[in-house]
């Protein structure tokens, strides 16, 4: 089962990562950067260290107990997901070099398996245990934490690589048949429960969702595998633990034997995971970090041209192009769910008017702004478009007959169409539940896109002024977490003169018409949107001077 | 037309052309070749605005790139060694946005003949992502032949295509150059730019060893075969000290 060649290679291969961890941590760069990468993380983990470890934890508090009793069901979404989308075939990736020498050498499929579970137990340990401190407050005991995360998420992997692996053994039926029972079985769960919380006449809380969940019949045999790591997780250390704990070995251990007994043409899955990573290699190289936005085949529609706007209009049209068929569904997606909850929210109040508290509903628009806000904020930092795209497709640009204001604007565009849709998607739902008038809500809808614009406008910025990216423009290494992060905080900095003049406005507006919703909400997006032109001009201004071939 | 004066490029220390000076005529076709290192990519990407020079003066098509950059942008095309495409667009997509871009007018048909001649006419609704290296480099030649720009620049542009589209390369080369346009064509590979251009700027370590009509340098440099990797090993085997900027301009 095991060879000793692959034994000897996973121990160079980690010593190697080791190695050249080191070394970039010894460069000035990499230095800096784990310095940042070390801030953080001890300003993320600190709170939970200290609580977890000195105060009593949060197992008990009213919130975290209907939590945590929740896990088997969102381990049931997740590997019923998993299991429909054939997830496993990601797992079943191994590296390009791994071709050669691996694939390609003198070994097994059953020992090129152990390979694989080994070199994934490797990464997946070490990150289970770091987690687990964040999970520490909230988990009955550290011991329980740690184990109800490695082996629930073991689990999850484990039965979702034994759907692929199965696959040479399944007919075009069974493949299909799979993919139905996972799909319908949680949609009957999401039905039986919606069907309850409908029927049910508690009131509105944390705990009578819980009971709604709960007590649904398909809920309570269909997470049973799962319970048992849920229970490990909120247990305290006693004998019931330990019960839990041999429960879930066992349950992964039966998962492994799984995976050895379906396993047939291990090899010819993971050639074609080869090609998939390296195309996936060769896509984020492009630019493009979506995986799925972009479809395969050639698009049957282009957007219409632009007019030329200055020179506006062309960038403009390429970056609408872009990001559109870059993140593909996602914007029309979400404004199509947000218009089905829209309706759905209406209908229901219409039948069940104390749903929400009043306190609730009236600020549902300025809350579902901010989920807007940091929703766009992910979806779009990793987004690579505009100047924040590869240098190498930047050249394009540099090359242009276009004035640097008209580049700027145009460069733009791809991220506010992605976040102006996000925004509209919550702000759907949000106006059908809001006790606020129209014009309130239209208002802070209003300043929201101003957000929106601003920080476009300011990621535009600092890709331009700067080397700095948030994705990896090579080969992924161990600093890109505390790039990111640097990436993010020099935007946060970038955004605070827009959020000043945003600030400004609507206090001269609140001065001017009264401290209300609308007058401020307006102002603080007039605000905003006034200093843009400022943005605009040094970026499209730094970005022509700029040589990308020595940043 | 193209005329180089006394350019110079550093990237910080690191000095990547020394004073280079040279010119190619109207309607001529110039193959700028050296060893790697030469300094080759360099001149073009500041020839076409992507890079600023350090020191001296750059004229493509009578526009000074010092004084008018965007004017120099429109009458230069340039086409880069491995050329990034946008991976979402398809080629027709490349074609309009450059259309776009450049303001032409009644392009389509002329585009269209272009990817007939380059065998792409029927990709041209595929996306970018799935051209081979060779057709994604056919897309940039046929990208910057639709502009009919004043001055070409095309670095490297043969690697990666098949014999048939080195033929087609070759043809239109001819052709771009035949209705007046400037070409300056970069390549490793002698025998196949020796029949094609009529001038020759040779670059070393940033320095221009010769630049002239093709047949002055065969005449000089070419010996028994006259031919251009002759003239090649002629100047660039030399001592360094022997061959000092200017010695044969």
């Amino acid at each position: 089962m095991f060879d000793s060649a692959l034994i000897q290679l996973m121990r160079t291969l980690t010593r190697a990562g080791f190695r050249r961890a080191f070394r970039q941590v010894l460069t000035p760069l990499g230095a800096f950067l784990t310095l940042i990468l070390l801030f953080f993380v001890v300003v993320g983990l600190g709170p939970s260290l200290v609580m977890g470890v000195y105060g009593k934890g949060l197992g008990d508090s009213g919130l975290v107990g209907p939590l945590s009793k929740m896990i088997p069901v969102m381990m049931y979404m997740m590997a019923a997901t998993a299991i429909a989308a054939d997830a496993g075939k990601a797992i079943l990736e191994l590296k390009p070099p791994e071709l050669q020498f691996v694939l390609a050498g003198p070994f097994s499929d059953r020992q090129i398996l152990t390979y694989r579970l080994l070199t994934m137990a490797l990464g997946w340990v070490p990150m289970s245990i770091f987690f687990s401190f964040f999970a520490l407050p909230y988990a009955g005991s550290f011991l329980g934490g740690v184990l109800s995360i490695i082996l629930g998420s073991a689990f999850l992997v484990l039965i979702t690589m034994m759907r692929t692996l199965a696959t040479p053994r399944l007919s075009a039926l069974g493949v299909q048949g799979i993919r139905l029972f996972m799909i319908g079985s949680a949609a009957l769960m999401s039905m039986e429960v919606a069907w309850r919380f409908l029927d049910s006449s508690q009131a509105y809380s944390i705990e009578m969702i819980e009971q709604v969940v709960q007590g649904a019949r398909s809920v309570q045999v269909l997470t049973l595998p799962f319970r048992p790591f849920a229970n490990l997780f909120s247990g305290q250390l006693n004998g019931v633990l330990i019960a839990n704990a041999a429960i879930g070995f066992g349950l992964v251990g039966l998962a492994v034997l799984g995976c050895y007994r379906l396993n047939m043409g291990f090899a010819e899955l993971a050639v074609e995971g080869v090609a998939r990573r390296m195309k996936k290699l060769e896509r984020i190289k492009s630019g493009n970090i979506n995986s799925s936005g972009m479809a395969a085949k050639s698009p049957k529609r282009s957007l219409p041209a632009f007019p030329w706007w200055r020179g506006i209009g062309p960038v403009a049209w390429l970056q609408a192009t872009i990001s559109l068929r870059r993140s593909g569904r996602l914007v029309p997606g979400l404004v199509a769910i947000g218009a089905v909850l829209a309706v759905v929210a209406v209908f229901l109040l219409q039948h069940r008017p104390d749903l929400m508290p009043e306190s609730q509903r009236e600020f549902a628009v300025p809350v579902a702004m901010g989920v807007a806000s940091y929703l766009g904020f992910l979806v779009v930092i990793v987004s690579q478009t505009g100047f924040g795209a590869p240098k190498r497709t930047l050249t394009w640009f540099q090359t242009l007959p276009s004035h640097p204001l008209a580049l700027a604007i145009g460069m733009l565009i791809g991220s506010f169409i992605v976040l102006a849709g996000i925004r509209t998607a919550t702000f759907l739902p949000s106006i059908a539940i809001s006790t606020q008038t129209p014009l309130e809500c239209v208002s802070i809808f209003f300043a929201g896109l101003a957000v929106d614009l601003s920080f476009a406008s300011t990621i535009g910025f600092v890709s331009a002024a700067t080397s700095l990216r948030p994705t990896p423009e090579g080969t992924p290494d161990v600093l890109q977490g505390a790039r990111a992060m640097l990436f993010m905080f020099v935007v946060s900095i970038a955004m605070i003169p827009s959020l000043l003049f945003g600030a400004i406005g609507a206090a001269v507006a609140g001065l001017m018409f009264g401290f209300d919703w609308a007058p401020c909400a307006i102002g603080a997006g007039v605000g905003a949107a006034m200093i843009q032109p400022l943005v605009w001009h040094a970026s499209g201004k730094i970005f022509s001077r700029r040589e990308l071939e020595t940043a | 037309m193209i005329v180089v004066e006394d350019f110079v490029k550093h990237y910080g220390d690191f000095v990547a052309v020394r004073g280079a000076t040279f010119s190619v005529p109207t309607g001529a076709v110039a193959a700028l070749v050296g060893p790697n290192g030469a300094g080759k990519t360099t001149t073009f990407r500041t020839m076409c605005g992507i890079l600023r020079p350090t020191q001296g003066k750059i004229t493509v098509a009578g526009a000074s790139l010092e004084s008018d950059p965007l004017e120099v942008k429109r009458c230069a095309a340039y086409v880069p060694d491995d050329p990034p495409l946008f991976d979402a667009l398809t080629i027709w997509e490349h074609l309009q946005f450059i259309a776009s871009a450049y303001r032409l007018k009644e392009w389509e048909q002329e585009a269209e003949v272009i990817l007939q001649r380059f065998d792409l006419i029927e990709k041209r609704c595929a996306l970018a992502s799935e051209l081979s290296r060779g057709m994604r480099q056919k897309v940039a030649i046929a990208c910057a032949y639709v502009r009919k720009p004043d001055v070409l620049l095309l670095d490297e542009p043969m690697t990666g295509l098949d014999p048939a589209s080195i033929r087609t390369l070759k043809n239109t080369i001819r052709e771009q150059a035949g209705r007046g346009a400037t070409l300056l064509v970069s390549s490793h590979l002698l025998s196949l730019v020796d029949d094609l251009c009529d001038h020759l700027v040779l670059i070393r370590r940033g320095q221009v060893l010769f630049s002239g009509p093709m047949e002055e340098a065969r005449e000089k440099f070419g010996g028994e075969s006259s031919s251009l990797e002759e003239v090649f090993f002629a100047l660039t085997g030399e001592p360094e000290s022997s061959t000092e900027a200017g010695d044969h301009v």
